[in-house]
C-alpha cells in the first residue's frame, strides 16, 4: 500500500467517522518533533495528550477514543447515593480538540504493530507514531468468577466502568423494597480504585437511610484488609449504625460462584447468600489493546520502566493509568493524571534524544462516607534506586472533628472540579 | 543522585515513625538541585486539586496561578513542617519536597497568567 493511498484512506475514514476536524493525518507525521499517538481518552490518556501539547505545542498529538462523552468513575458512587446527577459525570473532548490542539479521533484502536510503529483503528486505517502512549484502563475478567459473564452483568451489575452499568445499578437500588439486601462482591488486589467498594457501600447506605431505612448492605470480600479500613469502619458505624456489614476472607467472604438467575452467590466454604440487588466487582486486567500490543505479562497488567512508564516489553510504547504495574501507587484517577505528566515529559525527552527527567508522582484519593463526611489517603512518590517508593503520605486522622470531615468532603468536590477541568476543560 | 535519594527515603521512613523529627530531617537533606525534577512536572501534581488557572472556583481549595511567590512559599513551608493547623492533606503531600523544589513551585505559579 503506497503512502498516498494510505493517506487518502485515512482521510476518508476520518472525515466520515469523526465529525471533528481531522484535516490531514498522514501515516507519518511531518511535524518536526514528531507524532505521539495516545490510546484512551480517560484520566491518563486525555491528561497525557493535553500535557504533551502544553509542553511542546508543535508536536503532533493524536488521541484515540471511541466515546463522544467520557463518564468518570470518580463520583459515580455519589451518583448511586443520589448526591450527583448522571449528567455531571460526563466530559467531552471539544476543548482538547479546539483549544489545545489535540487531534481527537473517535475510534477504537484494534491493534498495535510495534515494529512498523503503527496503530490500526476499528475501520482498518493505520496511524503511524513515533511514540505511543496506552492508557486503556481496565477490562473485567469474564473468566475469573464462575457464573459471571457479560450476560450475568446485565442482572448483577459491576458498575466498575461508569456509564450504562452505573445507571443499571442505580435503577435496581431504587426499585428494591425497603428491607431488601444489597450485596457487594469485592475482589482481591490489585484492582481499580482500592477504596472504591467501601465508598460505594457508604453511598448506598446514604440512599437507604433516606429511602429504605430497613435495608442492609453486605460486603463479601476476598481479602482480609482494605484501604483506609479503620477510617471506613469508624465512619460507617458513626453515620449508618449497623447498616453496613463487612465479611473478609477469613470470615468466609470470598465469593467463588454467582448465579445471576437466582440472584445469589456462593462463598469458598459453601455459604449461599441471596439478595435483592447484587453488585459484583470481578477481578480485572489491563484493557484489551494493552494485551494485544504485547505489553502485558501473565498477571494481565503491563510492567513498565519505573522512571518513564515505557513498557518493559515493547520499545517506544508507554503504558500509564490502571493498565500499568505502578505499585506502590494505587490504580486511581489521581495517579493516572500524575503519571501522564511524568510520562509526557519522558516521551518528549526521548524524542529529543535526551535522558528522561527526574520524576515525581502524587496521589490523593478521597472517599465520601456522607455528603459532609470524607476521608482521604495521600502519597508522594519518587524514583529510588530504579524503583517507585513512597516518600511521604498518609491517611486522614482517626480522631477528627465533624468540621474536619466536612472540609475533606469539600476538598473532594473541589478536587473533582479541578481535575476534570484541567483535563477536559477549556 | 542515589545517596541523596537514600537519605530522603531514610528521612521519610523515620518521619513516619516520629513525625516531630520531620522538619529537622528534611532540612538536613535539602537542598536538592532545583533542576532535578522539572518544575512543570512538579506543578502537574498541584493542578490536580488546585486547577491550572487563576480563576477561583468558589471552593475551599484555592487556585495557585498568579499568587505571590513569597506567600505561596511561606504556606508550603508551613504545611511541610506540620505547623499549619488548617492542613488536612497538604502536610502529607509537601513532606516529600526539598526547599528548592518548594521555592521553584512558588515561583512558577506566581508567574502563571492571572
Ligand atoms: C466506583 C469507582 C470510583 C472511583 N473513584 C475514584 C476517585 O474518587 N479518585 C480517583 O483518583 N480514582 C477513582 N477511581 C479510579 C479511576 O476511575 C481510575 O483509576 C482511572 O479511570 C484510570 O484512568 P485510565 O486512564 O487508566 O483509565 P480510564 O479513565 O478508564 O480511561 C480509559 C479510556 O480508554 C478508552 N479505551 C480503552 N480501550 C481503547 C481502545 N482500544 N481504543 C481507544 N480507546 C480505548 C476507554 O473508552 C476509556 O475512555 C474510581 C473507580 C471506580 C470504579
Amino acid at each position: 500500500m503506497s503512502i498516498d493511498h494510505g493517506r487518502r484512506r485515512i482521510l476518508a475514514a476520518l472525515s466520515a467517522s469523526l465529525g471533528l476536524a481531522a484535516a490531514g493525518l498522514p501515516l507519518r507525521s511531518r511535524a518536526a518533533p514528531g507524532r505521539v499517538v495516545v490510546v484512551g481518552g480517560g484520566f491518563g490518556g486525555a491528561a497525557a495528550a493535553r500535557a504533551l501539547k502544553q509542553l511542546s505545542p508543535d508536536l503532533d498529538v493524536v488521541l484515540i477514543e471511541p466515546a463522544a462523552v467520557f463518564r468518570t468513575c470518580p463520583f459515580s458512587n455519589l451518583y448511586l447515593g443520589g448526591l450527583r446527577s448522571f449528567g455531571s459525570l460526563g466530559h467531552h473532548y471539544g476543548h482538547l480538540q479546539r483549544r489545545h490542539g489535540v487531534r481527537v479521533v473517535r475510534s477504537m484502536a484494534r491493534a498495535v504493530d510495534a515494529e512498523q510503529r503503527q496503530v490500526r483503528l476499528a475501520d482498518g486505517t493505520r496511524l503511524g507514531y513515533d511514540r505511543l502512549i496506552l492508557s486503556p484502563g481496565i477490562d473485567l475478567r469474564w473468566d475469573a468468577l464462575e457464573g459471571y459473564d457479560q450476560a450475568a452483568a446485565e442482572r448483577l451489575p459491576h458498575a466498575w466502568k461508569a456509564g450504562a452499568q452505573s445507571r443499571l445499578l442505580r435503577r435496581q437500588i431504587r426499585a428494591m423494597d425497603d428491607g431488601g439486601l444489597f450485596l457487594m462482591v469485592i475482589p482481591d488486589n490489585p484492582y481499580r480504585c482500592p477504596p472504591g467498594p467501601y465508598e460505594r457501600a457508604a453511598m448506598v447506605a446514604h440512599y437507604f437511610r433516606q429511602h429504605k431505612p430497613r435495608s442492609k448492605v453486605l460486603l463479601l470480600d476476598a481479602k482480609d484488609a482494605f484501604s483506609k479500613q479503620a477510617l471506613f469502619e469508624q465512619g460507617w458505624r458513626q453515620v449508618y449504625g449497623d447498616m453496613i456489614e463487612w465479611v473478609g476472607f477469613s470470615g468466609d467472604g470470598e465469593v467463588v460462584r454467582v448465579d445471576a438467575g437466582e440472584r445469589s452467590v456462593e462463598t469458598a466454604f459453601g455459604q449461599r447468600h441471596q439478595a435483592a440487588v447484587i453488585n459484583v466487582i470481578p477481578p480485572q486486567q489491563a484493557g484489551y489493546i494493552a494485551r494485544q500490543a504485547g505489553v502485558t505479562d501473565r498477571s494481565g497488567w503491563a510492567p513498565v520502566k519505573a522512571g518513564t512508564f515505557e513498557s518493559s516489553l515493547v520499545p517506544n510504547v508507554y503504558v500509564i493509568g490502571d493498565a500499568a504495574v505502578a505499585a506502590p501507587m494505587p490504580k486511581s484517577a489521581f495517579c493516572a493524571h500524575s503519571q501522564a505528566g511524568v510520562t509526557a515529559a519522558a516521551v518528549l525527552a526521548s524524542l529529543a534524544d535526551r535522558p528522561p527527567p527526574e520524576p515525581v508522582w502524587l496521589n490523593t484519593c478521597f472517599s465520601l462516607i456522607d455528603a459532609d463526611y470524607a476521608i482521604s489517603i495521600s502519597g508522594h512518590y519518587r524514583l529510588v534506586d530504579g524503583e517507585i517508593r513512597e516518600l511521604a503520605g498518609g491517611v486522614s486522622p482517626l480522631v477528627a472533628t465533624t468540621e474536619f470531615r466536612g472540609r475533606e468532603a469539600e476538598h473532594a468536590r473541589n478536587w473533582y472540579a479541578a481535575m476534570t477541568q484541567s483535563i477536559w476543560g477549556a | 543522585m542515589p545517596t541523596r535519594r537514600k537519605n530522603q527515603v531514610a528521612a521519610a521512613n523515620i518521619v513516619r515513625s516520629a513525625g516531630w523529627l520531620f522538619g529537622a530531617l528534611i532540612f538536613a537533606c535539602s537542598p536538592l538541585p532545583a533542576e532535578e525534577v522539572p518544575v512543570t512536572t512538579l506543578a502537574h501534581g498541584c493542578i490536580a486539586c488546585h486547577g491550572a488557572d487563576a480563576t477561583p472556583r468558589g471552593g475551599e481549595i484555592p487556585p495557585l496561578a498568579g499568587r505571590d511567590a513569597e506567600v505561596l512559599l511561606d504556606l508550603l513551608q508551613a504545611y511541610r513542617s506540620d505547623g499549619a493547623a488548617e492542613s488536612t492533606s497538604m502536610h502529607r503531600l509537601t513532606g516529600g519536597y526539598s526547599d528548592d523544589e518548594l521555592a521553584a513551585l512558588a515561583q512558577y505559579f506566581s508567574e502563571q497568567a492571572q
